[in-house]
């Protein structure tokens, strides 16, 4: 046990951290690797086992919590790595895209440099089609936040400064937006499936 | 300079599946539709958050009212003796208590929960 992480976790409100946390890792599970409500992950775990396993990292002293980023951003971390692991092992290529660099720059299963050239290009390829499908080419506001991304805003607070768009309104079309983008990255995937 | 889009659709990702901007609520209500009982879920994370470490109940104590404070530091209180009065704190008269701030009761009732700890099972 971690006795620090654990004085830490214990004084976050979970009755807000929690539920978010969870919608987190669904919506990450969902568009990143094509998870389905109702089903379970590659290796059979719940969503809701990942979301508690990443909260029992820390607490246990598996993960070290780092004082240089919140602890809210280190638990979506290890909610990412803990699917990307799972994925990897399943041997699914959906995980090409989502290498989860920020938390596992520590880790030693890091992409070797032929999987990151690999996962670059699909990064491209997905960024580019998003880009050229026609409900994003058709709505101004969409296809300035998707070139906002692919120029390089790293925040929501960039994104309304490349655009101009108020923030409110970006949170707006996120629904919209994660509509096209699961779309196009099932469609790339199951291409490169069938290829 | 040529563009990282690795990094380009981790943060768009990041963004589609972020909360900020979505009311507890919400997002909560969007959980229960799912099927989530999201009520069973929160008590598992904060046993998670705290039990595990021998800290029991103090993953609990920021929802805690005044008045289940106070009955937990009495609890406490009983359970511990001469520890206690080494911080000076076990001697305060209910009275005394209630002068403090629900934030100092928080703290005090940490450090009694620290001073409970090698003999607690958690």
């Amino acid at each position: 046990m971690d006795e620090d992480a654990i004085s830490k976790l214990s004084a976050l409100d979970w009755d807000e951290t929690a539920p978010r946390l969870l919608e987190f890792a669904r919506r990450w599970a969902a568009n990143v690797y094509g998870w389905q409500q109702g089903t379970t992950l590659p290796n059979g775990m719940g969503i809701e086992d990942v979301a508690k396993d990443a909260v029992a990292a820390f607490a246990t002293g598996e993960r070290k919590l780092n004082p240089r980023f919140e602890i809210v951003v280190q638990l979506k971390g290890a909610v990412r790595s803990i699917l990307w692991k799972i994925h990897r092992k399943s041997g699914d290529k959906l995980t090409s895209a989502a290498s989860p660099e920020f938390f596992d720059a520590q880790s030693a299963e890091a992409l070797d440099p032929a999987e990151k050239v690999a996962s670059e290009d699909f990064c491209r390829r997905f960024i580019e089609r998003l880009s050229a499908d026609e409900k994003i080419t058709s709505n101004v506001e969409l296809l300035s936040t998707v070139k906002a991304y692919a120029d390089g805003a790293e925040s929501v607070e960039d994104v309304a400064e490349k655009t101009g768009l108020p923030i409110r309104r970006i949170y707006e079309l996120r629904r919209q937006l994660k509509e096209v983008a699961t779309r196009v990255l099932r469609l790339m995937n199951r291409k490169e499936t069938v290829v | 300079m040529s563009k990282n889009y690795e990094k380009s659709v981790e943060r768009l990702h990041l963004f589609l599946a972020d909360t900020e901007g979505e009311s507890r609520e919400e997002v909560t209500r969007g959980l229960r539709a799912a099927g989530v009982d999201v009520g069973a879920f929160v008590a598992d994370i904060k046993r998670i958050a705290g039990v595990r470490g021998g800290f029991s109940r103090i993953g609990r104590f920021a929802n805690k009212t005044r008045e289940e404070i106070l009955d937990l530091l009495n609890e406490c209180q009983a359970g511990i003796s001469e520890g206690l009065f080494g911080t000076g704190l076990a001697t305060r008269e209910d009275g005394q208590l209630n002068e403090l701030s629900d934030e100092q009761l928080r703290s005090l009732l940490e450090k009694l929960e620290a001073q409970r700890r090698p003999d607690s099972k958690g």
